[in-house]
């Protein structure tokens, strides 16, 4: 049976991630809206942040399904998309 | 290779037990001082040891960002860091970028730590995932792969593992290239932060790491003491370093090596002497030019008796007139980083005329009996100096400096 997700929940939870692998100077700054480029997310950055990602709800993320991602809100988007497709099988 | 081009040293930068900065760490070789102390953060009682030499107070984002440090081992993140030291010392800047400038470092382990924090993850926590920067942090050529991307240097790079002669390897084939016109500077020495649990356990395993202190020379010696960190020389062509007006440390003048083809563990007088012998002639040195020898000076029941022949068959009549001493109770032995401690005490003691004492040496094993310098540093006028590195391996390496004039 399908888990209803707390997309809230989710996209605060990966702000979190961001704020931990950008380091303390970052807290309270980003929110959803928050561009990657901004904040200088650069594909090293990206392979770190989609491991704690896959760490924290233990699912695989392609590094192609978030690519294209330009801001935060649309990582979270992504992995609620992934979340709920792995439920479904 | 071309006769008038000698090589000097112009820049040191250290991390290590006895202190962040080479004013730190000389003083305490000078006065005598050890970093070495029981180890914090893990459970000694289930080692057969509980003394090491860790690094104090080190903080490495007073040069880094959170995320560039992040993407660090520790070993890394001490060779960069004592990099900078050097880098700053030598007064480099544009000339980093000169594709002449290269980057040889030695280590023995890598990223050690990293691979174990992984392994625990594994096999502890049953993880089926690592970071996945698990193998950039410990890949063994990562320290210069960051000082090349901090400093922006482009021309020839690459990592030595030698085990406990990485550095001195390091140095010298740097050395080598400088002088046969390849390079016209470099960033050289080595780095390592043995202190992890796994790691721990398996130097405990072996039981070559003294239950109390390290004691080169002394009869009642029972073994080395770990230590980390990192040491940085910057070499450079003289002509280079004397038109830019910078101080000389000293005169890099012979590098010799050798493999004793023998045994993995137990060191050779023969391989040993053969490795010191290569250094005087490449340095066309002759034994009454030799002052002091820095020596390998484990504190291990083999490394000490059979080095201490070498000394002798090398140098012969001459050997009871050169002072010889073993600074590892001081900072521990630094593994990949040792010969690079070693070097940069030799280079101090070259150009200060102080020859650093080998501490907690009480009572000189008959079978090393040499001109030990034991108590107080000794200050004397030094001419050359000779740097020993023997690995597990039986892989040797031997350095001589000469005071600059």
């Amino acid at each position: 049976m399908a888990t209803k997700f707390d997309e809230k929940e989710i996209s605060t939870q990966i702000i979190k991630i961001i704020e931990t692998h950008l380091g303390e100077t970052s807290a309270g700054k980003i929110t959803t809206e928050t561009s990657l480029e901004s904040i200088e997310i650069e594909s090293i950055d990206m392979v770190e942040i989609v491991f704690n990602i896959e760490d924290e709800y233990d699912i695989n993320v392609p590094l192609d399904d978030v690519s294209g991602a330009v801001t935060v809100g649309d990582l979270s988007d992504r992995l609620i998309e992934l979340l709920k497709s792995s439920q479904q099988v | 290779m071309q006769a008038d081009r000698r090589v000097v040293v112009t820049g040191l930068g250290i991390v290590s037990a006895i202190g962040n900065n080479v004013t730190d760490a000389w003083s305490a070789l000078e006065h005598g001082k050890t970093g070495i102390a029981v180890v914090e953060g893990f459970d000694t009682t289930k080692l057969n040891f509980s003394h090491g030499g860790q690094i104090k107070d080190f903080d490495p984002h007073q040069m880094l960002d959170h995320r560039e440090a992040s993407q660090m081992d520790r070993f890394s993140l001490t060779a960069v860091a004592a990099t900078q030291e050097a880098v700053a010392d030598a007064g480099l800047s544009i000339e980093l970028a000169d594709h002449k400038t290269g980057i040889i470092l030695g280590t023995a382990s890598g990223g050690q730590a990293t691979l174990d924090e992984g392994f625990q993850n594994i096999y502890g926590k049953g993880k089926t995932r690592l970071n996945p920067l698990t193998v950039a942090r410990f890949m063994p050529n990562a320290a210069a792969g960051h000082v090349s991307m901090k400093f922006g240097v482009t021309g020839p790079t690459f990592t030595v593992c030698t085990a406990c002669s990485s550095s001195n390897h390091a140095i010298g084939q740097a050395f080598h290239a400088i002088r046969a016109g390849d390079l016209d500077r470099a960033i050289v020495g080595g780095s390592d932060c043995p202190f992890s649990w796994g790691h721990m356990i398996a130097w405990s395993s072996m039981h070559v790491v003294s239950s109390e202190l390290c004691r080169p020379f002394d009869k009642d010696r029972s073994g080395m003491v770990l230590g980390e960190g990192a040491g940085i020389l910057i070499l450079e062509l003289e002509t280079a370093a004397r038109a830019r007006g910078v101080t000389i440390y000293a005169e890099v003048v012979g590098f010799g090596m050798s493999a004793d083809a023998g045994n993995l563990m137990q060191p050779s007088a023969v391989g040993a002497a053969r490795a010191m012998g290569s250094a005087l002639e490449d340095g066309q040195v002759t034994p009454e030019m030799v002052t002091y020898i820095n020596a390998h000076g484990t504190g291990t029941r083999a490394n000490d008796p059979k080095e201490s022949e070498a000394i002798r068959s090398v140098l012969g009549t001459y050997a009871d007139q050169i002072a010889v001493s073993s600074t590892k109770p001081a900072h521990g032995h630094g593994l990949g980083a040792a010969g690079a401690f070693e070097a940069i005490a030799s280079c101090m003691a070259t150009s200060r005329g102080i020859l650093p004492a080998t501490l907690n040496c009480e009572n000189i094993d008959p079978e090393c009996e040499l001109d030990i310098v034991v108590g107080d540093a000794r200050q004397v006028t030094v001419d050359v100096v000779l740097s020993n590195s023997f690995a597990f391996g039986g892989l040797n390496a031997v350095l001589a400096f000469r005071r600059y004039v």
